[in-house]
């Protein structure tokens, strides 16, 4: 019962992070997801959200699905971390649940999110490897079978058997890769681990360089295919690169670093990665926090949180943290909150979304004229086509006309100002 | 241990590489069709060609989708994307600066 009163008051959690990133609407990242545009992100889970389009909810519908399931992922880390004690373990995921990164990215629809999850799902494979001394295949199906079900215990289960049978193991990696490498590019930063991970199982290493490197080989396919898409990724890193200085390259890193594990979990996190010696999470952490510093983006900061797991459960496993007291706890979680809450976004006015209330949706035949810089959410809140206006447009005469900045004089005859939105854009009706 | 009467089980490495090869043939064969986007002259002049038709046209570039990229001539895909309906249509155009975008016969 208190377990369901555990899951239920997660659920909570999630649907007030959903919530929150409801209010503020849909961002220009999250647009491209929910619109299946091919611009950042491999097509897998963009397609699958394209398919609820239909749907007025679809996008708070999504949001619930993503912070459900980095809030409930707190189970996976809870029955991995078996081997610590049980205040080591509520330790641990009270960190992953307090994390500045994962509050700001629950509820959020950033393929950054999913990326994590498959690299905690990668960190605790390594975690289990550490401690599976249980034998007897038989004898652990009969405890599975009496004890509690919950979705961790299954997985442990499942690692049994696939340790057993590492073929069967070496698969799973290959699967989880795949799908990994067509959620999002960040899940490439994760490589080491997965590269670790198919070299522990007893498999020949043919097997294990067809695992790796076909999902990659096909990712590479995929975005050659889509030159565009390539074109826009060289394109938006170089704008980014360009933008800040060396040093707002480095103070951007550095923050996103601090807010992937709250900065509690961050420094902890980083010192057991290194202290301990795991040199693929060391691997993956550089890589991650190269990728921060060359090209900041705020919700890449949850890609570090993963890691941080891992580093933090091999500290406490190897090392007797005797001397970590009640009140180191409740000062890291009071830090942790404090970081939250100094990273998190204010709530803008979603200028999207209030400019195309005021567009009636049954008006089917007609367009809409942007002016001015475009964000994708624009065409995600509208359900008439948009077109962008330049001096070579042929055919600027739309029935709607939204000008984001001053719209010249030419385009606003036969128009109507309808409504005058705040920041300066004005929306206009042709008569 | 095989039971008797069953048929042997597919090696599931097997099941993995025809799934994936499968793909792989997919997505190559439509990569070496754009295989001039990543030829510097041939790419400048379909980028300029999309813009171009981008700026008549109202498009966003991101609708737009090279399909097919030859020495003369070019076909694209233009989808719109918003809420409701996407339409989706091919086009093809040389890449003289007078040249109109042709509806092709969609895929």
């Amino acid at each position: 019962m208190s377990r369901l009163l555990s899951v239920t008051l997660l659920e909570v959690y999630a649907l007030v992070l959903a919530l929150v990133q409801h209010v503020r609407g849909v961002r220009s990242d999250e647009a491209v997801s929910l619109l299946n545009i091919p611009v950042f992100d491999p097509p897998l889970i963009r397609t699958i959200l394209h398919r609820t389009e239909f749907l007025s909810f679809g996008d708070f519908f999504w949001r619930l699905v993503f912070a459900t399931i980095l809030i409930q992922s707190v189970w996976f880390i809870y029955e991995t971390a078996h081997g610590l004690p049980q205040r080591l373990k509520k330790t641990l995921c009270g960190a992953w649940l307090l994390s500045a990164s994962l509050i700001l990215s629950a509820g959020a629809l950033s393929m950054a999110s999913i990326a994590a999850l498959f690299g905690l799902l990668l960190a605790l494979l390594l975690t289990m490897e550490q401690d599976l001394k249980i034998g007897g295949l038989l004898a652990r199906f009969k405890r599975y079978l009496k004890a509690e079900r919950t979705p961790a215990r299954a997985m442990r289960f499942v690692h049994d058997v696939l340790h057993h049978n590492d073929e069967r193991l070496a698969f799973l990696i290959g699967c989880l890769w795949l799908a990994a490498m067509f959620t999002a590019y960040q899940a490439l930063l994760y490589f080491p681990i997965v590269v670790l991970l198919l070299l522990r199982t007893k498999t020949p290493h043919w097997k294990k360089i067809l695992y790796f490197y076909s999902p990659l080989l096909l990712l590479l396919c995929y975005t050659l295919r889509n030159p565009l898409l390539l074109l826009s990724f060289v394109q938006n890193f170089t704008r980014d690169l360009h933008a800040l200085s060396i040093t707002e390259h480095l103070l951007y890193g550095l923050s996103l670093w601090s807010m992937g594990g709250g900065l509690v979990l961050s420094i902890v996190g980083t010192a057991g990665i290194v202290i301990m010696r795991r040199w693929e999470l060391l691997a993956s952490l550089s890589l991650t926090l190269l990728l921060a510093i060359l090209s900041p983006h705020i919700h890449d900061s949850i890609l570090f949180l993963p890691l941080f797991i891992g580093g933090t459960y091999f500290l406490f496993h190897h090392r007797k943290a005797k001397k970590l007291k009640d009140a180191h706890v409740l000062a890291a979680g009071l830090i942790m909150a404090v970081t939250a809450v100094f990273f998190f976004p204010s709530l803008e006015p979603n200028l999207a979304r209030d400019a195309m209330k005021k567009i009636p949706v049954d008006d089917i035949n007609a367009t809409i004229l942007l002016v001015g810089p475009y964000s994708y959410e624009w065409s995600y809140y509208s359900y008439l086509p948009i077109i962008h206006y330049s001096e070579n447009l042929k055919n600027p005469i739309t029935k709607y006309m939204i000008c984001i900045k001053d719209c010249p004089e030419s385009l606003k005859g036969g128009m109507v100002a309808k409504e005058d939105l705040s920041l300066g854009i004005t929306l206009y009706e042709r008569q | 241990m095989k039971k008797k009467g069953l048929p042997p089980q597919t090696p599931l490495w097997q099941i993995f590489i025809i799934v994936l090869l499968f793909m792989i043939f997919i997505e190559a064969a439509q990569a070496f069709r754009v295989r001039g986007m990543y030829m510097e002259k041939q790419r400048l002049l379909v980028m300029h060609t999309l813009q171009r038709f981008a700026d008549e046209e109202g498009w966003f570039l991101s609708d737009l989708s090279p399909t097919r990229i030859d020495k003369r001539q070019m076909e694209f895909m233009h989808e719109t994307h918003h809420r409701g309906y996407d339409e989706s249509v091919c086009y093809k155009s040389r890449y003289s600066e007078t040249s109109p975008a042709i509806r092709c016969h969609a895929f």
